[in-house]
């Protein structure tokens, strides 16, 4: 009895043993995966089994006033090989029976599909391998369209299991240079680099968002278990109040006329006179912003925005309207202009041309574009008085639009003009505007007195439904009275009848105000013999609706205004025929020009 | 817990020693004939069991294989959203005003300038209507002055054969065969024309 107690608590004391050595085995293997290798091993199988995506949020789009896409995202790929991979393949033919192709035929094929030469692709897996021997990416080719990823995965298919794909996004112009070099352009990066898409980003870019979810060995989603980590956020719609077909229109007509006339650039501008939206940008050269490389630095701005210009003649409606509107003139106040006029204070003025004395109205001051009879009717209001009306016409301000780069123009204050410059402000000259300011003055003029901040945007709209961006109400400004505002309309309506050009300005049946200009340019201290010609005016001249301004720079064939006043007349024509302007019911304002 | 809180109420309520009676002793009673387990429970059980791993098995069978097609179904839909962007943006580039222009020109197509207009209600004539002709006082250059590199080389629809060709036009080049006319120096220093 006692020898089996014996043996039976040895067995019992080894039972024990056995099982504590057995346990004690067990606890130190779990601390070591619980505990000591706990991160590594979560990790290792968190890799295995989850898988995450991108949720692709594009860059905005920019449309047009009409919803006319001018800049819109486009899914691109980049391609990409695996060098340390690139070897022979096999691939069935035709008759079913695998053949080998060998890797420098395959990478051919490759290259062919890519638009690359054979020996690029080669120099790339070469290079890839000089660096690392065990190298497994390098890029090919970047931004490639559908059309060639889809070659590219029939290749895959077909053998070559070393090249692979990633999807990026990339930005295309469906109506190219149309109002281009407003629009702007993307870097590779896709973000802004000019123009609008540069001033706009914020409101354009979008934010791609993240899913994770678990996966099977083959990278398929089980399910139930996708989870959006990161919500995507789209980037918002640009809106513009620019019109694409009339932008085009006045593109083209610009172009032939710089191209006609030999000049350095041209531009038009359009905007509806009671609302300050602009309408349409029109620059020759223009930039093509699907392939912004190909265009030389100078002509990717917009000049309207970013080149200042002497303005010359067409700034004397804006002297005429501050006289009238300060009750210091009106249409018949006469005037003795001779070619040449000395003012008491030592200035000295002539005109364009060497004429006889005429004995001229204000009206026929603008019409015969009179240096010496702007100069002598102007002396009757104020240096200060004539500054401020200047500056409340908008000049040396810019714009409000904060288009990028943007230039202001140079008003000197008044105290600061010497005994010429008194004169010279009168008919435009010594001081310098852009384009965008011209426009607005005689917005101002064409909306009767009244300027509204030009407007370029109408707002930026996100897909679920918020827009913002939108330009705050426009707070018209009283420049001049509307009985001013009107009789300068007239006054240059006799321009057009009766002016210099008028042969290349008149409308049958329509009332056109216009106003010709010529500016002077100094480069490096010496008088250039080139000039910038303008055309400034508006249509229908009883009731404006729309402001035409045109610029040319250096036309070599039509050195003076000559040049803008057929492109004027055009771009006139068209804006008519757009927006289906009625004929003028009444007669044209008839101011007689002389006395 | 206090102890005074909780005994003070018990004490009030619970009987006194000498309320309760001894209770009669009694035999434990024998115990029941436990019945014989049936067999049906058990087949039930287990059956039931079986069943529902085997439901569970085919259930996520059903699920995974659904999820392969739901992962073919989003690569294709994919795909397609790929081809339809690709073919709108085809449609777009000759939508553009470029392409319409290039077309309308190799037709010999001209821009006609003066608007005039027919009013229905009494037919009359408002403008003054005039032919369109080829010569203007702007000539008018080949319609790929107004670039767009995303036509380049696309064949007409109106010439068959033809393309766009962006080398045809030079912009902002003067005119080779209309040389640049000397400045004349007769009247002195060439002066502004101020107008």
């Amino acid at each position: 009895m006692v020898k089996h107690s014996v043996s039976t608590r040895r067995r019992v004391a080894a039972s024990i043993l056995c099982v504590v050595i057995i346990v004690g085995a067990f606890v130190v293997r779990l601390v070591d995966i619980q505990v000591v290798r706990a991160d590594q091993l979560v990790t290792a199988s968190l890799e295995k089994t989850s898988g995450a995506g991108t949720l692709y949020a594009p860059r905005g789009n920019i449309v047009d006033t009409n919803g006319v896409l001018l800049a819109a995202s486009v899914t691109l790929f980049d391609v990409t090989i695996s060098p340390k991979d690139v070897d022979d393949i096999s691939r069935k033919d035709e008759n079913g029976d695998t053949v080998t192709i060998p890797a420098a035929e395959a990478l051919a094929e490759v290259a062919a599909v890519i638009g690359q030469k054979p020996e690029v692709v080669q120099q790339i897996v070469k290079d890839a391998l000089t660096n690392d021997p065990s190298s497994n990416f390098a890029f090919l080719t970047r931004s490639v369209d559908y059309a060639t990823y889809q070659a590219l995965i029939d290749l895959k298919k077909r053998g070559t299991w070393w090249i692979y794909t990633q999807q990026t996004s990339g930005r295309t112009y469906p109506n190219g240079a149309v109002a281009g070099n407003v629009v702007g352009y993307v870097g590779s990066d896709n973000a802004g680099l000019g123009g609008l898409e540069l001033a706009y980003d914020t409101c354009l870019t979008g934010q791609n968002g993240q899913q994770a979810f678990q996966r099977s060995k083959d990278n398929v989603a089980l399910p139930g278990t996708t989870e959006i980590t990161k919500q995507p956020e789209p980037g918002g719609e640009l809106k513009l109040t620019i019109d694409s077909d009339l932008n085009w229109y006045l593109q083209q007509l610009v172009a032939s006329q710089v191209q006609a006339q030999g000049a350095k650039w041209g531009t038009i501008t359009v905007t509806e006179a009671k609302t300050g939206k602009i309408r349409a940008i029109a620059e020759a050269p223009s930039l093509d912003p699907n392939d912004v490389s190909s265009t030389a630095s100078e002509n990717r701005r917009s000049r309207v925005f970013q080149d200042r210009f002497e303005p010359g003649s067409v700034f004397k409606p804006l002297t005429a309207a501050s006289l009238i509107d300060a009750g210091l003139a009106t249409p018949a106040s006469p005037v003795v202009a001779d070619y040449r006029y000395k003012p008491k204070n030592g200035a000295s003025i002539k005109d364009a041309l060497p004429h006889e004395r005429q004995q001229l109205t204000l009206a026929g001051v603008l019409q015969t574009s009179s240096n010496t009879g702007t100069s002598q009717l102007g002396e009757r209001l104020s240096p200060e008085k004539r500054y401020n009306y200047l500056n409340a016409f908008g000049f040396g301000h810019g714009s409000s639009i904060g288009f990028p780069g943007e230039q202001k123009g140079v008003l000197h204050p008044w105290q600061e003009w010497d005994n010429q410059t008194y004169y010279t402000t009168m008919f435009g000259q010594g001081v310098d505007v852009t384009g965008i300011e011209l426009a607005g003055a005689y917005q101002a003029i064409a909306n009767l007195g009244e300027r509204l901040p030009l407007t370029l945007i109408e707002g930026c709209s996100y897909p679920d439904g918020t827009v913002t961006e939108v330009p705050a109400e426009p707070k018209a400004v009283r420049v001049v009275s509307e009985k001013a505002a009107l009789e300068t309309l007239g006054m240059m309506e006799t321009v057009v009848t009766e002016g210099f050009w008028s042969a290349s300005l008149e409308i049958p049946g329509y009332r056109v105000a216009a106003k010709s200009g010529t500016g002077e340019q100094i480069i490096d201290g010496i008088l250039q013999d080139t000039f910038y010609s303008s055309m400034a005016g508006a249509v229908p001249a009883d009731d404006p609706e729309y402001v035409v301004t045109v610029t040319l720079k250096d036309p070599l064939y039509k050195r003076s205004s000559a040049a803008a006043a057929p492109v004027f007349k055009e771009a006139v024509l068209q804006v008519i025929k757009k927006y289906g302007i009625p004929p003028s019911a009444t007669p044209g304002a008839n101011y007689p020009g002389t006395y | 817990m206090s102890a005074t809180a909780v005994s003070v109420p018990r004490r009030a309520f619970a009987p006194s020693p000498q309320e309760t009676a001894p209770r009669p002793v009694r035999a434990v009673p024998a115990a029941a004939q436990r019945p014989k387990p049936k067999l049906a429970y058990a087949v039930v059980a287990i059956g039931g069991v079986l069943a529902m791993v085997v439901v569970q098995l085919l259930l996520s069978v059903g699920l995974s294989h659904g999820a392969y097609e739901i992962s073919a179904l989003q690569q294709q839909q994919q795909t397609l959203s790929w081809q339809q962007q690709s073919a709108s943006n085809d449609l777009l580039e000759v939508s553009s005003p470029q392409f319409i222009a290039a077309n309308a020109q190799a037709l010999g197509m001209v821009i006609n300038g003066t608007p005039a207009y027919l009013r229905l209600s009494d037919a009359a004539v408002i403008g003054v209507p005039a032919a369109a002709m080829e010569e203007t006082e702007i000539p008018v250059g080949p319609s790929t002055l107004v670039a767009n590199s995303l036509i380049d080389g696309v064949p007409l629809v109106t010439v068959p054969g033809a393309t766009v060709d962006p080398d045809a036009s030079a912009t902002g080049v003067a005119n080779a065969a209309q040389p640049i006319p000397p400045l004349s120096l007769e009247n002195g220093i060439p002066a502004p024309q101020t107008r």
